[in-house]
This record gives structure tokens, sequence and C-alpha cells, in this order.
């Protein structure tokens, strides 16, 4: 099995609102990476956009999200704001009937995603979140390996992610949704997700920091015959490794398991062989996802489902509700 | 033993074949005593005395093969052996459920006393053996010999000298795949079986010898049809320390057994099997610095002549696996049980 190769899908246009470092990351994927093009990329903070646009050498600066949204060369538009701040551009996308890919955590919450994922449904536009290691090679090689039953029947996974960023304002400041789990553990908890599905329980155990977010969770999913063992932090650098241990085998995840990476596939019957998956960037290939749903007129992936989002979403409220994470504009 | 590494302040574990010879007496035969055994022969300068077994057959065949001078076996087999003159210290390697009583034998008989891990089947049992030894003013010691290895000398020191900063995260699994038989120790409840006693000690121990005793403990987990635990993760939490540790174990599939210490300037990574001698690496902003290959042989060796020292010097529980962690680690467990729904018939 192979990924189709990114800059093979279709040319689409995109503008993205946002200007830190993911979005300039997008932008990086989207004009290296595939045949798209940036058109438009919007930023509320004076002389950001136009310093973004120079410094990519792409697109047209805008100093509000509903002139990216209004611009009619705009066929998609990519949501890079942070967490507390997606689901209103987001909305303003779909009004506009654009096509959007929202970063991740989709939302603050489930139920601002349900509204996102409605509006959406209702006005017929594409949308997807930009869970990038889900259409990575190396990922996907992984679902097709444990498919194979290379591995038997999965038993246990584990996955952490932690990165050492209290220095970062956007992670410890509440009215930012800031905090590990949104940022950080969304990874491991959608790497559950991708591998097991919807646990039947969820048990967390969290650590919030003086401003109110959480620094860091450990996270028990419990599933028949299964279980996931995951942690976030954003208080130290982590292994950022995963492992998934079945009847008949392993599959281990390099450092780092959510980035495009390499792995291990350990059979008990001794046999083993691994699979290189690096690549430059990585975004490219959630951005070649956007352009063939569009192009095929699909409203969204195949391979990340909104109603997935929507689980991915709720099991983050769960966790959340046990660590007692509640966000200002929450309350 | 090799030691190989790229910083020049490596201190080396002192070497086994260095420590005062002991004339051992081990209670019990089966796999764990012939691993000790092998060990104590092959790397130290101690000796195998005597055996006892309630199996003469087994107790022959093991005395045979590890030149032990005496074998006990059936009635008062255990109190024949620790009372034995020519017996300097007793290790315990009978099944968890006998653990109390059979260190309790030798502590009466004023005997050094290494009991294997887990050290026994709760922290109530537990308590009972390290008060009787402190009475007595016996050593005594839990078996934990990865807290011995050079390569978790070498991380202690690491952790103690800062090298990466306070320490936000302790990571460890050990799991393995038994065949399932409800007769077996592994699962069967009179025997005090179930994966955490027999394997999540394992990863508990790496969580504790780094962060302590936890403030509070939650696990979660799956039960096997005799009512052992197949499977658990324990969540040890540490808000004052802002610290967390998770120790998955299983009895289910082979995991990969790694442990990662992660700090808040950088990480300590334990190849696989990290309990076992291996190598451990040093990572700091996002650089490896340091690698630590301890590649010895079995690894009981230096459990071995810890106790060995210790006795030579009057000392009544060692400073690298002191009864109070034991202690600590057994009281982990009990709650982790307790949460699982697993008890002991006349717990």
């Amino acid at each position: 099995m192979t990924t189709p190769e990114p800059a093979t899908a279709p040319a689409i246009r995109w503008g993205i609102l946002g200007a830190g470092g993911i979005a300039h990351k997008m932008a990086d994927a989207i004009i290296h990476h595939t045949a798209s093009e940036l058109v438009a990329v919007g930023s509320r903070t004076p002389g950001k956009a136009d310093a973004f646009v120079e410094r990519v050498g792409s697109g047209r600066a805008c100093t509000s999200y509903e002139d990216v949204v209004a611009d009619p060369d705009v066929d998609a538009v990519y949501v890079a704001t942070t967490h507390n701040d997606h689901h209103e551009p987001a909305l303003l996308a779909i009004e506009a009937g654009k096509h959007v890919l929202v970063e991740k955590a989709f939302t603050q919450n489930a139920s601002q995603a349900k509204r996102v994922v409605d509006a959406a449904r209702a006005k017929g536009v594409y949308l997807q979140e930009a869970m990038w290691s889900r259409f990575l090679p190396h990922q996907v090689e992984v679902r097709a390996a444990i498919a194979r039953g290379e591995i038997g029947d999965v038993i246990a996974v584990q996955a952490d992610h932690g990165q050492q960023l209290t220095h970062v304002q956007r992670m410890v400041r509440p009215e930012l949704a800031g905090g590990a789990l949104l940022d950080l553990g969304v990874y491991p908890l959608a790497f559950a997700h991708d591998i097991l599905g919807v646990p039947q329980s969820i048990t967390a155990v969290g650590q919030l920091r003086d401003t109110g977010v959480d620094g860091q969770v450990s996270m028990v999913l419990q599933y028949a015959g299964a279980q996931a063992t995951l942690h976030t932090t954003m208080e130290a650098r982590t292994g950022n490794t995963a492992v998934i241990s079945g009847t008949e085998g392993r599959i281990e995840i390099a450092d780092t398991f959510y980035a495009p990476t390499t792995f291990e596939v350990k059979r008990h019957d001794g046999t083993s062989w691994s699979y290189d998956g690096r690549i430059e960037n990585g975004f490219q290939y959630e951005a070649a996802e956007v352009a063939r749903g569009i192009a095929a007129g699909r409203t969204e992936s195949e391979v990340l489902t909104l109603d997935q989002t929507l689980e991915i979403m709720r099991m983050m409220d769960q966790v959340r509700e046990q660590i007692g994470l509640v966000y200002p504009n929450e309350a | 033993m090799t030691v190989t590494a790229s910083s020049a302040t490596v201190q080396r574990a002192p070497s086994p074949d260095s420590a005062p010879p002991l004339r051992w007496g081990v209670l019990g035969a089966g796999w764990i005593a012939d691993i000790f055994a092998r060990s104590v022969l092959g790397h130290t300068r101690s000796t195998i005395h005597a055996v006892a077994s309630r199996d003469a057959h087994r107790g022959n065949v093991y005395a045979k093969r590890h030149g032990a001078a005496t074998v006990r076996s059936g009635e008062q087999a255990y109190e024949r052996l620790v009372a034995d003159p020519d017996v300097d210290a007793v290790y315990v390697a009978t099944p968890h459920a006998l653990h109390r009583d059979h260190a309790l034998l030798a502590i009466e008989a004023g005997k050094p006393v290494l009991v294997e891990k887990a050290f026994t089947r709760n922290a109530t049992e537990a308590r009972e053996v390290v008060d009787a030894g402190r009475a007595a003013g016996v050593f005594v010691m839990e078996a934990m010999w990865t807290r011995f290895l050079p390569h978790m000398v070498e991380a202690r020191r690491l952790v103690a000298d800062g090298a990466i900063g306070r320490v936000v995260h302790v990571s460890a699994d050990f799991g393995g795949s038994p065949q399932y038989d409800p007769q077996h120790r592994n699962f069967n409840p009179d025997l005090a079986g179930g994966a955490l006693l027999d394997l999540g000690v394992y990863p508990v121990n790496m969580v504790h010898d780094f962060l302590g005793a936890p403030e509070s403990v939650r696990a979660i987990g799956a039960l096997a049809p005799t009512g052992v635990d197949l499977r658990e993760t324990v969540i040890m939490d540490y808000p004052a320390r802002r610290a967390q540790g998770t120790a998955l174990s299983t009895f289910e599939v082979d995991t990969a057994r790694l442990a990662t210490i992660s700090g808040k300037e950088g990480r300590i990574d334990f190849a696989p099997e990290y309990y076992r001698p291996t190598t451990i690496t040093l990572t700091r902003a996002g650089r490896r610095q340091t690698t630590f290959t301890a590649d010895a042989p079995l690894g009981w060796q230096y459990q071995v002549a810890e106790v060995a020292r210790c006795v030579r010097a009057g000392a009544t529980e060692s400073a690298v696996m002191p009864l109070a962690a034991t202690l600590e680690v057994m009281e982990v467990l009990d709650e982790a049980r307790r949460q699982l729904g697993v008890a002991y018939p006349g717990e």
C-alpha cells in the first residue's frame, strides 16, 4: 500500500487564517510540496500578515479574517489560529461558502465542534480536522499492517507527547485555551482513537498549573480486551514514541510518532521489518487530502471523518471534566 | 562486565566479585532460584550451601547443578534449612503467597534474608516481615535486583546531578505472555497470582526509584477468569512535585519493555529491557549526550553482592533498596489491587 503523492493532488487555492508558526509550516507545505497555491493570509495583529507574505513569498496579506474568506480566489481556508479561536473563523469561512481545514484541537470543546460540523454539512462545503498524522505515510502503513493482522489483536497502545513549552503564552494562558491536552495531548488521544476507536471508558489524572490550564495529564482508555496508556505534558520533552502491542507482535513507532518518522514491526515468530516514513514537512498530506476531497465532490475525508473528529473532541471533553480543566469563556 | 560511556565522569558500580563471600541457603528450587544460583556461582565469591524444596527430586537436581552440600525436603524442610549453622544468608524464592512465612522463618533463625519480589502479597505482610527483621536486628532486603544494576546506578547519579533537571514524568512497562493456566502461580489467586505482583512490580519500582511514594494512585485494568489481574496501568500522581508516573503491566502480550525518565532539561531513555543490564541514553536540548552500557551477564550478582557487603558491615538494610521503599511499593500495589478488585484468599 502506498500513500498517493501530495504533489499529484489537484491544485486548489488556499487562504490561511492566522500567521503563527503552524501557518508558516502549512504555507511551506502548500508552496513546496503540492500543486496548490497560497493566495491570501489573514492576521488581526497589525503587520503580521505582511511579514508572513514577505517571508513565504506568496499570497495577499489581509488584516481581517473576513477579507480572506470573502476573496473569490480562495477555494479553501486553513484555520491556524489559537484553539480558543477556531470555531468562529471556521464558521465564518463556512458561511462564505469556503471549504475548511481546521487545525487540531479542532475546537475548544465538543459542542463548538458540533456547531462547526453542522454548519458545514448544512452548507455542503468540505470540512476536515488538520490531524496531519493520520495522513502521513508511516501512519497509513501502520494501519495497513494492523489490518493485515501482522500483530494479531491489539491489546495495548502506548503513546506520549511532551514538550517543554511553559514559556509559550498560548500554552499557559487559559483565555487562549492553553494547556498540554488541547495542544499536545490531542495527538496521543487521536492516535489511540485511530488504532482502537472510541473507548468504553476514560480515566484521566491531571495536574493544573497556577494559571488553571493543565501542565500534564496521564490517561488510560479502556476497550473490550484492550487498553491505551497515554501521557502528555508541556513541562518536559518526553520520548514521544508510540507502541502498539498485539497478540502476535508489536509496532514500535520512533520519536516523533505523530510526525514523519520510522517504525518497526516485531513479530513473535521472530520476523521483523521496518518502514522509513521520513519526509520533509508532512502537512502536504492533509492538504492533498482536502484538495482530492473537494475535486471528488466529497464534503469530508474518508481517512478522518467528521464523526471521528467529534468522537475525539468528546474524548477530550471527558478528560477535561475529570481533571477540572475549564476555560474562562465556558464558566 | 564491560562498561562503555562517552562521559569521563562515569563511576563504575563496585564489582560483585569483590564482595565478601556468603554461604547461601535457598528456599524454593524453581526457575528463579536457578537464575539466582547461576548469578551467585558465576559472578560472585559466594556459594549455594543448601536448598529446600517441597519436592525432593527438584531439590536434588538443584543441589547437584549448583553444588549445594545440603538438600532439605519433606517435613520441616524450610525450618531445617534456616537452622543450618553453615547457612550465612537465606534467599526466599518460593511463590509470593509464601514469602512472609518463609522470611519470618529466616528472621527467627537470625539469618539475613533476601526476599524475592513482590516482597509479600500485601503491605500488611510486608510490615510484619520488616518489623520482625528490625526487632531481631536481622538484615532484610527485597530482591529488586534492577536497582543494583550499573545502568540504574548511573541513571540515579545523572538525575541526582541534575542532568535532566526536575523529573516530570517516569514511564515504564512490562508485558509478558505466559500461557493461561488457572493452576499456575501466574494466574492462581491462592499463590497470589496476577500481572501486577509478578511484572508490574518492575515498572512501579522504576517510578518509585525516581519519584518516591506517590500522593495518589489510579489503577485501570482487566482481570483473568481466575480473578487475578491480567493487565493494568498504574498512574502514580505527585502533584506537590508536579510529576507523574505511568506503569503498564500485562500477562497478555510482550510489550516493548521500555522506560523513560523525562525532566525539565533532559531525558534518560532506557533501551529494552530496562530491568536487566542494558543501555541508557541521556538526551539534553534535543541532543544525545551520553550513552552508558552495562553489558553484564544475568545481573542478579549485584544484589547478591549488596547483601554480602551489608551483612559484613553489620547493616540491617540496604541503602539502595531500603525497607521503607519496599513498604511504599507494596502500598502502591495494594491500592492498585484494591481499585482493580483483586483480593487474595484470606486477605
